[in-house]
């Protein structure tokens, strides 16, 4: 039997206002979308259990409000997170502009014991919006910049449609977990994850 | 304003259709699902018990009612005008028994509830509303929404994106009217204190003041005494510094009138601001329903910010067996 703190992963939602980071958590979580979500105060979070072969695992994900101030309650926010969701609107430049400012803050915030391999996820979410017309960030653009930051993985996705969107989680999922310090439980070289089979973008190993 | 829904008693016309409730179904009963519309037009779903409950306060809120007409009729309209006991400077000017004897039954009748139809007058004239708007000319509120309009700034364009999530589906507040309205207080205020501008949190204030004000003019006014002289300053300035301390005094308070959970939470890796923080920035208007938090609104508007800490607690004492039952990978969901 694993430990308590084992059985437990930490994500942490980030993005400007507005991306969609509420509408990725529910989507993932409750498989629904609703353009009725009130605008995000502080924070509030939502569980799923996940299995990697016969092991379970809760998934704790934490959405934030996007407002700027906001930042500065991320000291209580961020600790013990395991992976650092950054999500931009393919929509909105300046929110994919405003994605390395989400990350260090995240970084300095948080301070994670090893920032250069902390788990980082890049969505950019919302390319349902005018069948990708009103598009302004292109999908080059975006991995350059994952590339960039040590090669983050990059998923595009659509709450609304649910596009991606459990693909990216099982990424997120397992980067949450290879994040884990602790070494003393058998960890299989291969994580299956269920029903992983799924589309995924390029970008992430997992 | 809004919609006004016919105010009748939906549980009771629902029970009339059972007329006989035996045990066996009682717990039927208890499963379906009852929506409807409050008194200020949010839509509550429940079950019957919830709805009983709820008519039950109702019925004493109205029994509150006889009682402030029947003061009203004694001492005169404005009878609750006087210094209250709070006043410390005051009191001793105008130390009169009967003063002390009306701010005493006073606060004992705002913590029962103020009725709903006197709320908008006895919250501007308690809160200091009203005084604050009178240092200033009639016209201040109609000239700062003119010179305003067409403004572009970061706080126009984060109240903008905020209308339509700011209470989505409530029958007036998600209407273009109701937008408009709303967007006209907030954008008026940003430019009232620059330092705070804007900040995600007081659109559901300013949204339940203008449901409860019916004026835009006074929920603006609501609006600037409760950030300028009611809750603690700076909760909403660029850095809510205000905030970090009220959620820092809060866990302080938290370890010392409910140790046994603050220590459970401790153990937990579980910061007590992660729930609170909302609570505090939103006054509870995003996590209670309308009525309660009205009726937290009741006293804070003339005890202050310390209120907000008083139900913070009472929410963790009443969950306080859920919150010890619960372990690492269940936390507390309010």
């Amino acid at each position: 039997m694993a430990s308590r703190r084992r059985m437990l992963l930490k994500v942490i939602i980030l993005g400007d206002s507005g991306v969609g980071k509420t509408s990725l958590m529910n989507q993932y979580v409750n498989r629904k979308f609703s353009n009725q979500y009130k605008a995000t105060i502080g924070a509030d979070f939502l569980t799923k259990e996940v299995q990697f072969e016969d092991r379970q695992f809760t998934l704790q994900i934490w959405d934030t409000a996007g407002q700027e101030r906001f930042q500065s309650l991320g000291v209580a926010f961020y600790r013990g997170a395991d992976c650092c969701v950054l999500v931009y609107d393919v929509n909105v430049m300046k929110s994919f502009d405003n994605l390395n400012n989400w990350r260090e803050e995240f970084l300095i915030q948080a301070s994670p014991s090893d920032p250069e391999n902390f788990p980082f996820v890049v969505l950019g979410n919302k390319i349902d919006v005018d069948s990708g017309n009103s598009r302004v960030v292109s999908e080059k653009k975006a991995k350059a910049w994952c590339a960039s930051k040590g090669n983050i993985p990059y998923f595009e996705t659509s709450a609304k449609e649910g596009f991606n969107v459990e693909a990216a989680f099982q990424c997120i999922a397992k980067n949450a977990l290879k994040n884990e310090p602790e070494e003393d439980i058998y960890l299989p070289d291969t994580i299956d994850v269920v029903g992983r089979q799924q589309q995924r973008s390029s970008g992430c190993e997992c | 304003m809004y919609g006004t829904q016919s105010k009748r008693d939906l549980a009771l016309e629902f029970q009339s259709q059972i007329p006989i409730l035996r045990p066996s179904i009682h717990a039927r009963r208890a499963n379906l699902t009852v929506k409807f519309q409050d008194l200020y037009g949010f839509t509550v779903e429940g079950n019957v018990d919830d709805v009983n409950v709820l008519n039950e306060v109702r019925e004493k809120v109205r029994q509150q009612g006889r009682v402030w007409w029947a003061l009203e009729a004694s001492k005169g309209a404005n009878w609750y005008l006087q210094p209250s006991i709070s006043e410390g400077q005051s009191l001793k000017a105008s130390l009169k028994l009967s003063a002390m004897a009306n701010a005493i039954t006073l606060k004992r009748l705002i913590r029962k509830g103020i009725p709903p139809v006197l709320r908008p007058k006895i919250w501007f004239s308690l809160s200091g509303a009203a005084k604050k708007k009178s240092t200033v000319p009639d016209s201040y509120y109609n000239d700062l929404t003119k010179a305003v309009e067409g403004k572009v700034t970061p706080a126009t364009r984060q109240i903008d994106h905020d209308l339509p999530r700011t209470f989505p589906g409530h029958s007036w507040l998600d209407t273009p009217e109701g937008h408009a309205t709303l967007r006209r207080v907030l954008v008026g205020y940003s430019f009232r204190d620059s330092d705070v501008g804007y900040c995600q949190g007081l659109n559901y204030v300013a949204a339940l003041l203008l449901l409860v004000m019916k004026t835009e003019e006074d929920a603006f006014w609501m609006l600037a005494v409760l950030l300028e002289n009611v809750l603690v300053s700076d909760c909403y300035t660029t850095n809510l510094s205000g905030c970090h301390v009220e959620q820092r005094v809060f866990k302080d308070l938290l370890a010392k009138k409910c140790p046994r959970i603050a220590t459970h939470l401790e153990a937990l890796e579980f910061d007590v601001s992660l729930v609170a923080t909302e609570w505090f920035l939103c006054l509870f208007s995003k996590s209670l329903p309308s009525e309660t938090t009205l009726r937290v609104w009741d006293v804070l508007f003339y005890e202050g910010a310390k209120v907000l800490f008083h139900v913070a607690l009472a929410i963790f004492k009443s969950y306080n067996s859920n919150i010890r039952h619960y372990c690492g990978s269940r936390l507390l969901k309010l």
